[in-house]
């Protein structure tokens, strides 16, 4: 898959589930596992677990026409903040840059991602396959 | 097609409770008892107590195969004497242990665990 999951640092954490609906609650362990490793306060915390949810699910959603895929999920642990970047390598799904402005039912997922956290940050993925979504929550 | 879920985390002793966290997480998917839970958890912290100064990270993947539990642990064992005493305790607390190659062509220690067949269907 793509080299930037290839790369980790010292703090870390990467995550695969498959792309279903059950799998989802193992990222939101993953972030209560982080939380306890770095003391972030619990309302951040729930911040994190749903924006990591939600782009989650929008993978499980829309990312995959048939069964079998996966959500990659990389967490990085800075000193100021956490880092999240939620991947697949699936056929991708249109970004309307309205979709933040005037949330919709489908673009739901991405207005609460952008109003809990600090950065937001979408693209396509490498070779131009499936969707990169990066967000940062400072603590 | 097995559903595979595959942790990576530092190796230091501050994100090892991630594992365990995730392995709770799968014994509440199968109802796993909590003896069970206990003695896979406690074999996998086993396995990573061990020093493997090579490796920056350590990678679980965790599968259920049918009434059984498989966690993959790459790397697996350290210094083979000390991989031997490991091997015999981990004998104790899960139904097998191996060490496998992976399609990543690396060595990974693998514990299974068969669950009672009424635990065994994922909710």
């Amino acid at each position: 898959m793509s080299s930037a999951r290839e790369e980790v640092s010292s703090s870390t954490v990467s995550l695969t589930i498959p792309a279903k609906p059950e799998f989802l609650f193992f990222c939101r362990l993953a972030l209560v596992g982080l939380a306890r490793a770095e003391r972030i306060d619990p309302e951040t915390l729930s911040d994190l677990k749903l924006v990591v949810t939600e782009a989650c699910s929008n993978v499980i959603r829309h990312a995959y026409a048939e069964p079998g895929g996966r959500v990659f999920v990389r967490f990085d642990l800075e000193e100021d903040s956490l880092a999240v970047e939620v991947t697949d390598d699936g056929h991708g799904f249109q970004i309307d840059p309205s979709d933040f402005l005037e949330p919709r039912e489908v673009g739901m997922g991405l207005a609460i991602i952008q109003a809990l956290t600090d950065e937001l940050e979408l693209s396509v993925g490498n070779g131009g396959q499936g969707t990169v979504v990066r967000f940062r929550k400072r603590f | 097609m097995t559903d595979v879920l595959e942790l990576t985390v530092p190796n230091e002793h501050r994100f090892l409770p991630l594992a365990r966290l995730m392995l709770g997480g799968l014994a509440s998917q199968f109802d796993l008892p909590y003896e069970q839970l206990d003695d896979l958890q406690l074999a996998v912290e086993a396995v990573l107590a061990e020093e493997s100064p090579a490796e920056s990270h350590v990678t679980l993947r965790i599968e259920a195969i049918g009434d059984t539990v498989a966690v993959s642990i790459h790397p697996g064992f350290g210094d083979q004497s000390e991989g031997f005493a490991l091997e015999r305790v981990l004998a104790t607390l899960v139904d097998t242990v191996t060490t496998v190659t992976l399609e990543d062509g690396k060595q990974w220690l693998r514990l299974e665990l068969h669950l009672t067949p009424s635990n065994s269907e994922i909710r």
